[in-house]
């Protein structure tokens, strides 16, 4: 009989969560997300600066906070950001200097400090692939 | 407030207190939207952290909120919330893992950030405290061990968890919430230093003397323990308490017993405990003198929970009689005249724990004894083989109203029995027994 109550008790609580995770997840995004574009970025002139920031990209884990096109971390969407931003201005948001630094948590921060350590090269192709990335997501 | 409400509002506690983060997460300032399944994904973290937290509290051993349920049907709720909440804490990770699985980074510490580390070390120790506690007995490991693993473990899998937590930092952000997370937190540290420091010293100030060590029938033997400087233990017959020997209570080396003696009876206390298992092998070995320590009383297994029912009938098996034992001694003390009824299992006559005392007692009370036994002497005329429905059928008082019935003994002999009253048409409510592997 009690174990018939803890299985209620435990089904309730379990079910109670996840219905609120459920009706927190639709809170936040009250329009369905459109699919995700799966064609790459669009190609920018200097293709083969762009390849290399790409990979850049994907080797130095920018992904565990930003997506693009729908992949990585959604919460900081990249997609758009070479129509929003110049050259300089997305160097200072890769390294947290300048002004970005204050608009970045102190983890962000000490992550992207760590970014300080890479070549020049490597940050001109990061910049160039940022720069590529002019169309704003379709997801909201 | 009855028993039953006071039920209902702890089961709200615990409703509120799981549900608490996500409510806190509802409320907003939150972060925008990052996509349904990312946001699904991350509220379903807080939520199995939230359960998990309370996994604590669930085994504090808070006797007012164990009341009205009996101590080990939380142990037993303890198991089934640990496997909801290790479900949504891997929920958690897989709908990153398919949906987004770049923004887990590498798997490799060295490569990745700590707090993505620290979630992966929480997952696995959580996953490895369920699994080793599911199959404790499959994986042989030993319960002292394995106890002092368990909260080891499990707290270092919280402060992993609770480090992820704090390194992704989204949903912390806002200044109020992190200090409501940090409080959530210092609950649980609260919480395992009430467990691990003031309880103990609160049964260290409570200490007892063995003053009798007895054999019993089926090599058991009774444990009598006496009060030093305070005045005892006021507990149900049928009650159990967790007991330490030979060892200071901060150590936990404690295992859970019922009482044996009469209820009615202030001051000197008795435990019979049946030589089973390495601790309990030992019991003929304590001396008179020798310190004990006590932490209960705890359980809902009891007569005195039904001060209206018309009779009782208890089916015990083997050392099962010890609660059983409490309950008739203490009912005859107080001069009972409800019929009592008793089928006792056990598998030789010579073993029969309590063979004797159980004859006198059918002196003082309305007590009917039917022994079952499984490898009866020669000579036996009495019951012989298992209880079943018709072994029942034959002893308990036939469409008994208002009966209560209680189950104590090996697993099998408890489900027999309970097969055979749900057959014989006793409702479900009536029904009693511990939840406890008390072997
Ligand atoms: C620890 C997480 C983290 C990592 C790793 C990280 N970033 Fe960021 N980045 C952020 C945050 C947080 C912001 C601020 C976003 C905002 O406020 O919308 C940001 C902002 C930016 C911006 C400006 C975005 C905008 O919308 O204006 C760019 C560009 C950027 N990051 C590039 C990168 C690149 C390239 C890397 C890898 C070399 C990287 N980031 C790694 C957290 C991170």
């Amino acid at each position: 009989m009690r174990e018939f109550w803890v299985r209620i008790v435990a089904a309730i609580a379990g079910t109670g969560v996840v219905l609120l995770a459920l009706a927190f997840a639709w809170l936040q995004n009250p329009h369905p997300p459109a699919a995700a574009p799966a064609a790459a970025p669009p190609a920018a002139p200097a293709a083969a600066l762009v390849e290399a920031g790409r990979a850049f990209y994907a080797a130095e884990g920018c992904a565990m906070c930003h997506a693009i096109a729908g992949e990585g971390n959604p919460r900081f969407p990249l997609d758009g950001v070479g129509a929003r931003r110049d050259a300089a201005e997305l160097r200072d948001w890769i390294l947290a200097t300048g002004t970005a630094a204050e608009a970045l948590s102190a983890r962000a921060v000490r992550m992207k400090q760590g970014y300080r350590a890479l070549g020049e090269a490597e940050l001109e192709a990061l910049v160039a692939y940022m720069q590529s990335l002019t169309t704003p997501s379709l997801a909201p | 407030m009855s028993p039953l409400s006071s039920a209902v509002a702890w089961v709200l506690v615990y409703l509120l207190l799981v549900a608490a983060p996500l409510l806190v997460l509802l409320a907003g300032p939150v972060p925008p939207g990052a996509g349904f399944w990312w946001d699904f994904s991350m509220a379903l973290g807080f939520a199995g952290m939230a359960m998990m937290g309370v996994q604590f509290a669930l085994t504090a051993r808070f006797r007012r909120a164990s009341a009205p349920f009996g101590i080990d049907i939380i142990y037993y709720f303890h198991r089934y919330a640990a496997l909801v909440a290790l479900g949504l804490l891997l929920a958690h990770y897989l709908i990153v893992r398919v949906d987004t699985p770049q923004a887990l980074g590498p798997l490799n510490p060295l490569a990745a950030p700590a707090y993505m580390s620290a979630g992966r070390i929480a997952l696995a120790l959580f996953a490895i405290v369920v699994v080793t506690s599911l199959w404790r007995k499959p994986l042989r490991i030993d319960y002292e061990r394995w106890r002092v693993w368990h909260a080891l473990l499990a707290t270092a899998a919280v402060v992993a968890a609770v480090a992820h937590i704090e390194g992704v930092g989204y949903y912390t952000a806002a200044p109020w919430k992190r200090w409501l997370w940090v409080a959530y937190t210092f609950f649980w540290v609260l919480l395992v230093l009430y467990v691990r420091l003031a309880k103990p010293w609160g049964m260290r100030r409570r200490p007892w003397r063995v003053i009798e060590v007895r054999p019993e029938r089926g090599s058991a033997w009774t444990l009598a323990l006496a009060p030093e400087g305070h005045t005892g233990m006021r507990f149900a017959p049928g009650q159990f308490a967790w007991l330490t020997l030979r060892g200071s209570p901060f150590r936990f080396e404690e295992h859970p017993f019922s009482f044996a003696s009469s209820a009615a009876q202030g001051g000197r206390l008795e435990f019979t405990i049946k030589a089973l298992g390495d601790f309990t092998r030992t019991i003929g070995t304590v001396q008179p003198g020798e310190r004990a320590y006590l932490d209960g009383p705890y359980g809902v297994f009891s007569i005195d929970r039904y001060p209206r029912a018309p009779g009782f009938v208890f089916v015990a098996g083997g050392v099962g009689i010890a609660p059983v034992m409490s309950m008739l001694r203490t009912a005859a003390d107080r001069g009972e005249r409800r019929p009592l009824t008793l089928v006792y299992a056990n598998d030789r006559w010579e073993d029969v724990i309590f063979r004797e005392d159980i004859e006198r007692l059918r002196g003082r009370l309305d007590l009917r004894v039917a022994h079952v036994l499984a490898a009866p002497p020669p000579d036996w005329t009495g019951e012989r083989g298992y209880v079943d429905e018709a072994l029942l059928a034959r002893h308990v008082p036939a469409a008994p109203g208002g009966f209560e019935y209680f189950l104590c003994g090996p697993r099998p002999l408890t489900d027999a029995a309970q097969r055979a009253l749900r057959a014989l048409g006793v409702p479900l409510a009536r029904v009693h027994f511990e939840l406890f592997d008390m072997a």
